[in-house]
């Protein structure tokens, strides 16, 4: 947790607005509403009550990407379904983070042939890779909790990334 | 030749006559006779038992000789009361057998058992396993469960080494006696033998130094379980991790035919290397053999010592440079060059030597060197090399291989192992050299004469060939010059040539093996020309199974003659002090006395493999790549011209020499460089007559070959056996067109006449070459530097067998070892080349002082 | 009365103890044939089970195992008899989790654990080498590699399960 001090009863909390916005930043994070395969059905598990995502304010999955601030790329990726997994990226506002959920996403799985991206990560930049086939949704839990990590550590100078210009044509 | 009926399984099949069962069923009809001790290219034994088929033969009338039928139809045959071994047996008209029945399956079951019962369970430690015939039998054999108890198991021996290269596991040997059998009969070294009896019976080798063959590798392929495995691959992968690429042997003159086993490896940063070599079938080149030093020669390859960047001399010092500044030098030297010699190396490709020679052309006044310049005369073997299709295989009782001036063994191995297999098959071999080497025991006429004459002994031979009548007529007809070479032949310098003379006027083929043992340039390619003539008087030429053979020492020296190389330019440029020297991927300074004259160049650019004597001297050093790592052809001293395959990643910012020379070239305003060495063969293809048919897509073509020895099945193991990449194509020579004009030409013995000693310049196998002694493994092989001498000689010159004594030649002091051997004529003092970290003498030369050096005697302090 | 039933329902799920489980504080205990991340076992006296024959590589569906052998000897001993793993690597990210390499081990060497906490925020990480897979050496065991009496270890499948 980002504070890093109370003074008595004064009510007042100081820290730095680096932590402060990385806290606020990991404790509402909207996951995108879609899945791609065998994974999407953990996923949703770990929306479920028995893992409970919305602990990790996590709960409201969108289905636009206008409104979304994660993507977790649950299954294998086409290279069909390429550009429109780019396209969805580009669509979600600064700032976004990526998931590679399961072995396929992170780097083809055991679909090594033509028809799979061998990794997202060709396509957009991915934040956290979770092992797992499929992973289960503590797995998964476990990702977002790297992921939280990996957001808390971030210095002001990195929140406005550079937006990649990339256009894939569809 | 004439087809016989048989019947497998009820099904009839025309098959040749005099052909195995084995290998008849396996290629004729798809049906994998399963074999342990039985090898295609031995003789068969029927040990193991494994090959057991229901076997009969047809009923036939004995006064018509007409089949008898039963009522449907089918021919009656008398079936055999017992099981017999289908390895043994030679296909005759009328054998039926049958191998599906139960009673076969029943028998080959109980076989494998009995095998299996000391067999250890080691098949995921096992070299073979994956591709082993005993693991593949046990999974279609195999009891599942063994009546035999598991502690009766014999617990033998599991690590033995039979000397450096080869180990043996006593446990897993299931003493079929191939390995033994392979180096007794083929090769006749006779290396390995079988100590005690019964269990207990077990490999042993009885050679000092161990399992002293220059085949012992192929012991190793050809072992049916994992009993013998090679010291270079031990547990390097497993067999179907392994990539196979064809490839070519890049050592010697034969063109034998590999498979690189290439896999990832972390210890060489994740790139892709050889971790073996395998033969590949090729049934015209070199069957399923290779020699030790093509097996376990590969490691420069991925040397840690390989140059990586282009190299410019500045200052006095070679410094690291990019590709584009390199060019850049080249170019202005050459555009400004008055001069230009090349020396191309012996394991140039044929594309590389291409581009090498359109780059030269760009200098007007420029020589085209080949290296090692021993050996001349391709033009003649153009004209009566040996015919299209040949094939040693086919030559038959009666038939006569000739070696002349060469120690075969040591040159070309695979030569050596072809040409007594087929003494054993009843060739006569005649042999004319000046000494004794390992083929002289299997040879029928052993023709000796004084170094240096080997144009004489030729010269006699003919002379005998004439004085016994067994010119061929038909041939004379299209020769020129016949009556002036017998002129020149009347009076031999030896007159005991008439039993060997008949024997070749008698044969129907004929193949003369030339080498250049104890001869200068000059003299050498009077020998060619003499062979020639012996081929064409004899009428030897033209056909397959007939006519030259060189015996070059290189992998690709026929490809450079055929492209206008010579052995001659090399001297030339040696002795004319040129402008600028380009020194094409060998080490002429560094191995051969009379290239020191190449400092004398202005201008000296090398491509190389690894820092040598002859970078020490140039201005320019661009990294080539190895065989391995590029594709391109060798053209074999059989002229067949063969394609060999990239297999390994790229070692720094190498490049193959021929886009090297293809990008100087365009830089100098020569064409665009080719895209692949493809393309550079297309344009070969269309430039030189000869090779006009030899396109890539042709020269991969793959016909099936007999025996298949190759292959995913039961058979006998080994997939590197399988030949993917094509077995080639001969290029034509001049004789085999019917309406082409032979010449003969007489030639006279230029023997010179030395005083005292002459120190003969000879080949072996296993030198300290550049690319070879990259192979530490080997080391224990390569001699040290030494001479051998007749006793006499030695004993005159007050030196016994061991001495260390430095010896002068032509102003060059050499510290070598003595070795008597009182098989060497006098007069003669051997002097192997490249076994020292100094240059040789590449001609006979006088032996101007030879000196003992006293040791030292080593003081032990206190 | 619908509307009765449905309340009921609701109202017995709302006086019952929330069924989320509280990870990562609080671990769901695993079945016990669960296939987490693998490790490389030992014998008792402290040799690697593993002899390197890379049969597990080829078992592997997904690829994700490297193996590269060596020899042993009696100075410098990793595992019983002639070969051992001198690599060993497991891509986390490319494995599926299916245990075929666990079958196909004729040493069972490689045995499927409980653990799945495995994210990464670098691929390469993914990348587990023999020194994070192989278990410490056991109580009374040596480390690899061990200096023995020649002769002790010739097999590489030992007859007995612990040899001493």
């Amino acid at each position: 947790m980002g504070v890093s001090g109370k003074l008595g009863n004064l009510g007042v909390v100081t820290l730095r607005l680096e932590d402060a916005v990385n806290w606020g930043r990991t404790r509402a994070m909207w996951p995108m509403l879609f899945g791609l395969a065998c994974c999407a059905i953990e996923m949703m598990s770990s929306q479920a009550p028995a893992y409970d995502a919305s602990r990790f304010g996590m709960e409201l999955m969108r289905a636009s990407p206008r409104q979304s601030d994660l993507m977790i790329v649950a299954g294998r990726v086409t290279r069909k379904m390429a550009p429109v997994l780019r396209q969805l990226y580009d669509q979600m506002p600064d700032p976004k983070w990526v998931i590679a959920m399961g072995d396929c996403a992170s780097c083809g799985g055991v679909f090594n042939n033509y028809a799979i991206v061998q990794g997202v990560d060709e396509v957009v930049p991915v934040d956290v890779y979770v092992a797992g086939c499929p992973p289960r949704p503590e797995q998964l839990i476990h990702g977002f909790l790297t992921l939280h990590e990996k957001v808390k550590e971030m210095r002001w100078n990195e929140w406005a990334q550079p937006q990649e210009t990339t256009v894939i044509e569809s | 030749m004439s087809e016989v009926t048989i019947y497998i399984d009820g099904q009839e099949y025309r098959v040749p006559a005099n052909t195995n069962l084995v290998d008849v069923a396996k290629f004729y009809a798809d049906n994998d006779i399963p074999v342990f001790c039985y090898h295609p290219k031995m003789a068969p034994v029927g040990m193991c038992r494994m090959c057991l088929v229901k076997m009969g033969s047809v009923e036939k009338n004995r006064e018509t000789g007409e089949v008898v039928t039963d009522e449907n139809g089918n021919p009656k045959i008398r079936w055999f009361p017992k099981l017999q071994t289908a390895c043994t047996q030679t296909v005759y008209d009328g054998l039926a057998i049958i191998t599906n029945s139960e009673e076969v399956q029943v028998a080959r079951d109980d076989i494998i058992e009995f095998i299996l019962t000391s067999h250890p369970l080691d098949c995921p430690i096992c070299d073979k396993g994956g591709e082993c015939p005993l693991q593949n039998l046990t999974m279609r054999h195999g009891p599942g469960q063994s009546v035999f108890y598991y502690e009766d198991k014999m617990h033998l021996d599991k690590h033995v080494p039979l000397g450096e290269l080869i180990y043996l596991d006593r446990e897993r040997c299931i003493q079929c006696a191939r390995c033994t059998r392979f180096c007794d009969e083929l090769v006749g070294d006779d290396v390995l033998a079988f100590h005690e009896r019964g269990r207990r019976l077990q490999i042993v080798t009885i050679s000092d130094p161990p399992f002293d063959t220059k085949f012992s590798g192929n012991t190793t392929d050809i072992c049916p379980v994992g009993a013998l495995t090679t010291a270079d691959f031990r547990f390097g992968a497993r067999p179907w991790e392994l990539k196979e690429v064809p490839s070519l042997d890049p050592y010697g003159p034969e063109g034998a035919n590999i498979s690189l086993s290439t896999r990832l490896d972390r210890d060489a940063g994740g790139r892709i290397v050889i971790k073996r070599v395998m033969p590949r079938q090729n049934e015209y080149v070199n069957e399923i053999w290779i020699s030790d030093k093509t097996r376990f020669g590969h490691h420069h390859t991925r040397s840690d010592e390989r140059l990586t960047k282009p190299l410019i001399r500045q200052n006095g010092q070679l410094a690291e440079a990019s590709w584009e500044e390199a060019y850049q030098v080249i170019t202005d030297r050459l555009r400004a060059a008055k001069s230009l010699g090349v020396i191309a190396g012996p394991n140039q490709s044929n594309e590389d030597l291409w581009e090498l020679k359109q780059l030269a052309s760009h200098v007007e006044n420029h020589h085209l060197g080949v290296f090692p310049a021993t050996m001349s005369g391709g033009d003649i073997v153009n004209t009566v090399g040996v015919g299209v299709g040949t094939n040693f295989l086919d030559l038959k009782k009666g038939d006569v291989i000739v070696v002349v001036a060469s120690d075969l063994e040591e040159e070309a191995p695979i030569w050596y192992l072809r040409t007594k297999v087929a003494r054993d098959r009843g060739v006569k071999l005649v042999l004319l050299n000046a000494r004794p080497t390992k083929l002289s025991k299997y040879a029928k006429y052993n023709l000796t004469y004084a170094y240096g004459d080997a144009v004489s002994a030729i010269n006699s031979l003919i002379s005998a060939v004439i004085g016994a009548g067994k010119i061929n007529d038909e041939i004379l007809s299209r020769v020129d010059g016949y009556d002036e070479l017998a002129k020149s032949v009347k009076k031999p310098a030896y007159t005991n040539f008439t039993e060997a003379a008949e024997a070749i006027g008698d044969a129907q083929n004929m193949i003369v093996l030339a080498g250049s043992e104890g001869l200068t340039l000059a003299q050498q390619r009077e020998l060619m020309q003499a062979c020639a003539n012996l081929l064409i008087v004899t009428g030897h030429v033209g056909r397959p199974n007939n006519g030259l053979i060189p015996v070059w020492h290189g992998a690709n020296i026929q490809g450079a003659y055929d492209l206008g190389f010579t052995a001659e330019a090399t001297e030339a440029i040696y002795q004319e002090s040129l402008d600028v020297v380009l020194v094409a991927g060998c080490n002429p300074v560094g191995e051969v006395v009379e290239a020191e004259a190449l400092q004398n160049a202005n201008f000296v650019v090398v491509t190389s493999l690894f820092e040598t004597e002859t970078t020490a001297i140039a201005d320019v050093v661009l990294p080539r790549q190895s065989f391995a790592e590029r594709d391109g052809t060798f053209t074999s001293g059989e002229r067949r011209v063969q394609r060999f395959y990239t297999a390994q990643g790229v070692i720094g910012e190498s490049l193959p020499d021929w886009r090297i020379f293809a990008e100087i070239h365009y830089r100098l305003g020569g064409p665009k460089p080719k895209l692949s060495a493809g393309a550079v063969m297309a344009e070969i293809n269309k430039a030189v007559p000869s090779y006009a048919e030899m396109r890539y897509k042709k020269l991969a073509e793959m016909p099936r070959q007999f025996p298949d020895v190759g292959g995913e099945d039961l058979y006998y193991g080994g997939t590197a056996y399988q030949n993917r990449g094509g077995i080639g194509q001969q290029t034509p020579t001049v004789a085999e067109d019917p309406e082409a004009r032979l010449s003969v030409r007489p030639v006279e013995a230029m023997t010179p006449k030395f005083d005292g000693l002459v120190v003969i310049p000879t080949t072996l196998l296993y030198d300290r070459g550049v690319l070879f002694r990259r192979s530490t493994l080997m080391h224990q092989r390569i001699p040290a530097p030494h001479i051998v001498i007749n006793p006499e000689d030695a004993e005159a010159q007050g030196i016994t067998d061991g001495d260390t004594v430095a010896i002068v030649v032509e102003g060059h002091r050499y510290e070598v070892q003595v070795k008597i051997d009182k098989t060497l004529p006098r007069g003669a003092v051997l002097m192997p080349r490249r076994l020292s970290n100094r240059p040789d003498p590449s001609v006979p030369t006088v032996l101007e002082s030879i000196e003992k050096i006293v040791q030292p005697v080593p003081v032990t302090e206190g | 009365m619908g509307i009765i039933n449905g309340l009921l329902t609701t109202i017995k799920y709302a006086l019952q103890s929330p069924v989320t489980i509280q990870y990562p504080e609080e671990e769901r205990v695993v079945r016990e044939r669960y296939k987490g991340k693998h490790v490389l076992r030992r014998y008792d006296n402290g040799l690697e089970r593993c002899i390197g024959c890379s049969l597990c590589a080829a078992a592997c569906p997904a690829d994700a195992i490297w193996v590269e052998a060596a020899e042993n000897t009696d100075d410098e001993r990793y595992s019983p008899g002639e070969r051992y793993a001198k690599t060993y690597e497991i891509n986390m990210l490319r494995c599926i989790f299916c245990g075929y390499c666990e079958d196909a081990c004729p040493t069972e060497a490689i045995v499927l654990e409980h653990e799945y906490q495995l994210s990464f925020t670098d691929r390469r990480d993914a990348i587990y080498t023999k020194d994070m897979l192989i278990v410490p050496v056991p109580e009374g065991g040596l480390p690899t590699p061990q200096k023995v009496e020649p002769g002790t270890f010739d097999r590489a499948i030992p007859d007995m399960e612990d040899p001493k």
